[in-house]
């Protein structure tokens, strides 16, 4: 997954049990000493845009919280040059992790990408899978997962 | 994973859909658990305005069910984190099939 213009590469956990979408600012202490291997720098992005908008939340692994941002958001592509089958979602809401509480203190991933549905999100807030298919950015209005033991 | 398609190598056999019920998570209507092929009646005499409902949390590799539903496991001998039972292997633990859509 990348954030922001020009693209900045993250790792994203894909979670169909929750609904907003989650980024590790560059910024945010991960405590006990850990180094952050990617994150967002806001700052660097020409398309970021601010709200004043608080976000919290509380995961059974950990808390996060901080203010809603609005920034484009690319899915696929390793490189993360615009090839095939590169999803380009325009601005955008997710929250902003200024402060974090355990989830990304050692985790794979600098982000949470809620999959459910709307009527779990923060007001004001469009879900990532109905941007979507509001920009029309999919052939058919359906994502999956492969479990594999690799 | 894959947005706007599914890969059709990835699985043997037909697709089964299942309507999604309860559209805050993905809650799908639970027809049984069957514990080494015996029924746990979890889901019996559920009224159709209320049915079992199972929602697939991709964020968690627990699997956790309601107080009510824990009781049904214990009488059928299934492990809960307030009934542990020892397993020197996984296959111990028994053979725990979820019944949705019928199948």
């Amino acid at each position: 997954m990348y954030v922001g213009n020009p693209p900045q590469k993250i790792r994203a956990l894909f979670d169909t049990g929750s609904t907003n979408t989650w980024v590790l600012n560059k910024k945010t202490a991960l405590g006990g000493n850990k180094e952050k291997e990617f994150s967002y720098d806001d700052e660097k992005s020409n398309s970021r845009n601010k709200t004043e908008q608080k976000a919290i939340i509380q995961f059974g692994s950990g808390a996060l919280a901080g203010h809603f941002f609005k920034d484009d958001i690319r899915l696929g592509s390793c490189d993360g040059t615009k090839s095939n089958g590169q999803i380009h979602i325009k601005q955008q809401k997710f929250g902003n992790v200024e402060k974090q509480k355990t989830i990304f203190t050692g985790s794979n991933f600098e982000s949470i990408v809620g999959m459910a549905y709307p009527a779990l999100a923060e007001k004001g807030v469009k879900p990532i899978f109905d941007e979507m298919m509001g920009q029309k950015l999919l052939k058919n209005n359906i994502f999956s997962f492969y479990l594999t033991s690799k | 994973m894959t947005f706007g398609y599914y890969d059709k190598e990835k699985f043997k056999g037909e697709m089964n859909w299942n309507d999604v019920k309860y559209k805050y998570m993905y809650g799908v209507k639970l027809d049984d658990i069957l514990f080494n092929g015996k029924s746990t009646d979890v889901c019996k005499n559920r009224p159709e305005s209320k049915p079992c409902l199972i929602t697939f949390d991709s964020g968690t590799s627990l699997m956790s069910v309601p107080k009510f539903a824990t009781k049904n496991f214990v009488e059928h001998g299934i492990p809960t984190s307030n009934f542990v039972k020892k397993c020197k292997t996984a296959k111990e633990f028994g053979d725990m099939s979820l019944v949705i859509g019928g199948k």
